[in-house]
């Protein structure tokens, strides 16, 4: 049976706005997407870039400082930088999240509380986490299931060995450049290129590898290896620290170099600091005494005067100079020796170190040859240590000479020059005359140990002739042998060398009396010098009368270099005695009395 | 002429032809929300298998074709049986999927929405009620309607699963709206289920009531149940009226921020949005709306009121399912999880979309007798 037609076409009509009813729910739709794509699209872009791509820098590692035996003397160590992104945190945990990472981090809550919000992307929360730290508390966030808290890769400056050799390490600062010593000198190749890339990540927060852009590698920072051996090191800041307790000085410095190169084996100076808490350090403590202090260096500078009337050829070491009987006066200004001596030679100035004597040859010298010398020896200019902050010294030009500038200069005073200058000096004669560049850079590796650069030994300039320090030397050993330096002497080895006893320069001009700046520089062995040493002590305190280089600083010299030479195994040219050595005589004698 | 030669001769082109391209742009949206991810192996078949699924559920749709759809009504009750015998079922050997269990598994690769069965066998059930037996007092027709979409609403709402609950609203509005009921009846039905709306919403579990309330306002919590939707209104709208293009880089989908369980099956019309942009999505929403009025079309013509019924019980799934799955992605709707006719990828709801669209295919065909 059909159906009636009426009910038929109500049924189509009703099926038409059913069509209707349609259309206009597609127009919402529709609209809908033209608001989202075409009114909105570009914003809806942002969004969609702004949650994806985030650029993170890859820090560059920073290059290590070693020893000349690959010691690490500081080095980055792995660490953590925790930051938070507000926006990924779920409402609910928020509470949960700050306190755990407060707890976790030792931050304050209620500053992280302020800080934290939704609205902040990325907050650094703390750098330099260890990385035990950075785990528990990943695992933490993890059990708690939080999100939004990232892990990103930092390092931290580490230097193992704390105070050794802290002057020439130097340190960094907190963003990691270097501002003190081999770490500021050497920052250019220390520091690396940090790397970037840009990242994204999915819901959970990992990153998607799969889609990484734009990205460029950190360069790594190149290792910089010093020339110190650090048993040497040790072995001289071992000395030093005796000698500071014995004597207390105001400062005390050390210096141990290899003459026929420049290389800087050792280098101390006092007081100290330890580079890990660095923080706690007063100003004092960080100078590099060696390069940065001013002194006048006493009598060790008449070696200077010797070299010259040598090397003019003016006089021979036999030459007899008479010396006054220990009194001399000059221009209305009476010299003292303390060994006085009427008839000597050349040789024996040296010996006894008599400032008459040395007066008299700088006089036969005349003022532009002695000012000339002084400079062919490397005072009143830098070494050129790869060291910062090394100071000139200071040399007068002969037109600002006083009168008895002539006779004063030949001892020491009136000149200022730094410890590693009088050693670098002393290494000109102990190396046939060569003034040598010092060098504590041995050479620049890549991060995979391969060479970047390498540090040939630099000749400034040959300072004398060869022939002079051949007359000098055997001088330099009877200072030693039977002059003022007899407690500087090392058993099986023949050591050459000069004390140096001046009074201080007192800042407002003038001198401190009973106030001696006391120093040995020497080098053994004296036949072929392998070391040349110096040891230098401001202001030491000592029974009356015993402040001089040759009974305070000689002996610390001498138990130095007795161990160096053992350290480098070098061969005893001298038979070694059965009984001990003039050092250890000194101090049994000093511990019975 | 064999009968069968002159029925296939007899098809509705436009309705092939739309459903074709539909085809066409599934198998493209499907690979363009998995390819990034090809190397995994897990998805890199997905668009493989989706065309192995349209494959065979066009045998479906040629052979209900063919068929006369005055013969089909008869295995509504049936297939409608069949539907709420697997509901049942699912309740105790059921998958669960999104918190909700609503999943029979059939070996390891064929699995079926039992809701979507018994909505098919409900319209055609409702379809012959509603023609056959007009002569009934419109009061009764509506307690048997209901008594029909009663068991499997009930069912499918302690699954829970909302989508399937939502879908008979439309469908049965549609066909007791067209299939004469009186407008007073159909208002007072929709006056009391408002009504109802505020205690259903008390009984609806968690997941489901924050669902349903993150599409007002997406941004309260952007990554808890805000997430998806903030992520495809995003990527929809990153996607402009060009769009990023086909197999761009830098894409939601690409990244997971749209993710990946969920880019190919539920949120494909985000993919959609992303990767070709506003021009992309409106051609796609035009070929569905010339699907609907095609169907319309063939209601109109269609020889009887069973007829006419059917292709409007369909219409009114196809539509539901449209509407709420797209409205859902540009935060329209709630989320309600139902695919998206055709594109969405899963064997069975295309076939069970083709099997209505055969039917559909059916009325035009069999619209006249055969000579």
């Amino acid at each position: 049976m059909n159906p009636p037609i009426c009910s038929v076409r109500k049924a189509r009509f009703r099926a038409g706005m059913v069509c209707c009813v349609l259309a206009i729910i597609f127009s919402a739709f529709s609209y809908r997407l033209i608001y989202l794509q075409v009114e909105r699209g570009s914003a809806f872009t942002a969004l969609a870039n702004k949650t994806q791509i985030l650029k993170q820098t890859i820090p560059a590692q920073r290059g290590s400082i070693r020893d000349i035996h690959g010691e690490i003397l500081a080095g980055d160590m792995p660490m953590r930088k925790i930051v938070a992104d507000g926006s990924h945190i779920k409402p609910a945990l928020f509470s949960q999240v700050t306190e755990l990472l407060a707890n976790s981090l030792e931050l304050d809550e209620k500053a992280l509380r302020t800080k934290l919000t939704p609205e902040r992307r990325y907050l650094v929360l703390k750098r330099q986490v260890p990385e035990q730290t950075a785990e528990d508390l990943r695992s933490e966030l993890r059990r708690k299931n939080a999100q939004g808290i990232y892990f990103e890769p930092d390092s931290t400056r580490m230097y193992p060995n704390g105070s050794l050799l802290c002057h020439v390490v130097g340190f960094t600062d907190y963003e990691g450049h270097g501002i003190q010593g081999i770490e500021k000198s050497m920052n250019q190749y220390l520091e690396g290129h940090p790397g970037y890339k840009y990242i994204t990540r999915d819901r959970a927060g990992t990153e998607l590898v799969q889609h990484r852009g734009l990205e460029q590698e950190p360069r790594n920072g190149y290792n910089v290896q010093l020339t110190i051996d650090l048993g040497l090191q040790s072995i001289v800041e071992r000395e030093l620290d005796a000698a500071v307790k014995k004597y207390a000085p105001e400062t005390a410095t050390a210096i141990l170099m290899r003459p026929k190169t420049g290389e800087i084996l050792a280098m101390a100076s006092r007081p100290y600091f330890d580079i890990n808490e660095r923080s706690k350090a007063e100003a004092e403590q960080m100078k590099n005494r060696a390069i940065i202090d001013m002194i006048e260096p006493g009598s060790t500078f008449k070696i200077v005067t010797l070299s010259g009337v040598l090397n003019e050829k003016l006089v021979r070491a036999d030459t007899p100079v008479y010396c006054e009987g220990g009194r001399w006066e000059y221009c209305a200004k009476i010299l003292h020796d303390d060994h006085p001596m009427t008839t000597s030679t050349v040789h024996d100035v040296l010996v006894y170190s008599s400032n008459i004597g040395a007066a008299k040859l700088a006089l036969q010298l005349g003022e532009n040859r002695l000012y000339s010398y002084i400079k062919q020896f490397g005072f009143g200019e830098r070494t050129g240590i790869d060291l910062p902050g090394e100071i000139v010294g200071m040399v007068h030009p002969t037109k600002e000479w006083s009168k008895i500038s002539i006779t004063r200069i030949p001892m020491g005073q009136g000149v200022a020059v730094t410890p590693l200058q009088m050693v670098m000096a002393m290494g000109a004669i102990a190396n046939g005359g060569k003034l040598m560049m010092p060098q504590i850079i041995h050479s620049i590796t890549d991060d995979h140990d391969l060479p970047i650069a390498q540090f040939p030994p630099v000749v400034v300039r040959q300072a004398i002739n060869p022939e002079t320090v051949k007359a000098l030397i055997p001088a330099l050993e009877d200072v030693i042998r039977k002059g003022t330096a007899k407690h500087g002497a090392v058993d099986g080895y023949q050591v050459g060398g000069k004390t140096g006893t001046a009074q201080k320069v007192s800042a407002q001009g003038g001198y401190l009396s009973g106030k001696y700046v006391v120093s040995f520089v020497g080098f053994l062995p004296a036949e072929d010098p392998e070391v040349v040493g110096m040891v230098m002590l401001d202001n030491a305190t000592t029974r009356q009368g015993e402040n001089y280089g040759g009974l305070v600083a000689a002996p610390v010299f001498s138990s130095i270099a007795g161990q160096a030479m053992r350290y480098l195994n070098i061969e005893p040219t001298l038979p070694i005695s059965p009984t001990a050595s003039p050092s250890t005589a000194l101090a049994l004698k000093e511990e019975h009395d | 002429m064999n009968p069968y030669l002159q029925k296939l001769f007899r098809f509705n082109w436009v309705l092939l032809a739309l459903m074709l391209t539909l085809c066409a742009c599934s198998v493209l949206a499907i690979y363009s929300a998995t390819f990034m991810r090809e190397s995994t192996s897990y998805l890199a078949q997905s668009a493989r298998k989706q065309t192995i699924y349209i494959a065979a559920s066009m045998v479906v749709f040629v052979a209900v074709s063919l068929t006369d759809y005055r013969w089909i009504k008869w295995g509504g009750l049936p297939m409608y049986i069949m539907g709420v015998a697997l509901l049942v079922l699912c309740k105790f050997i059921g998958k669960t999927h999104y918190g909700a269990k609503s999943w029979i598994e059939f070996g390891s690769s064929f699995s079926l929405q039992p809701s979507q069965l018994a909505i098919l066998g409900g319209i055609m059930i409702i379809a012959v009620l509603l023609s056959e037996y007009r002569r009934l007092h419109p009061m009764l027709k509506l307690l048997l309607c209901g008594l029909i979409a009663g068991p499997p609403c009930l069912l499918v709402a302690a699954q829970p699963q909302l989508g399937g609950v939502i879908v008979w609203g439309p469908v049965m509005l549609a066909m007791l709206f067209v299939g004469g009921i009186p407008i007073r009846y159909l208002l007072a039905i929709i006056l009391s289920v408002i009504s109802i709306l505020p205690i259903a919403a008390h009984m609806l579990k968690d997941f489901q009531f924050k669902r349903l309330t993150t599409f007002l306002n997406p941004d309260a919590d952007p990554l808890g149940a805000g997430w998806t939707i903030t992520q495809s209104m995003t990527a929809i709208g990153s996607g402009g009226l060009r769009g990023k293009g086909f197999k761009a880089h830098g894409t939601l989908v690409e990244q997971d921020l749209l993710p990946k369980s969920i880019a190919h099956t539920d949120f494909i019309f985000s993919v959609i949005g992303e990767a070709y942009g506003f021009r992309g999505a409106l051609l796609l929403l035009c070929i569905f709306a010339a699907l609907l009025v095609t169907i319309l079309y063939i209601a109109y013509q269609a020889k009887d009121q069973l007829g006419l019924m059917l292709c409007i019980g369909v219409t009114g799934l196809l539509f539901t399912h449209i509407y709420m799955n797209a409205g859902m992605t540009v935060s329209l709707t709630p989320i309600a999880g139902l695919p998206l006719p055709i594109i969405s990828y899963g064997g069975t709801f295309v076939m069970i979309i083709m099997f209505a669209l055969g039917i559909v295919q059916s009325v035009w065909i069999h619209r006249k007798t055969l000579r």
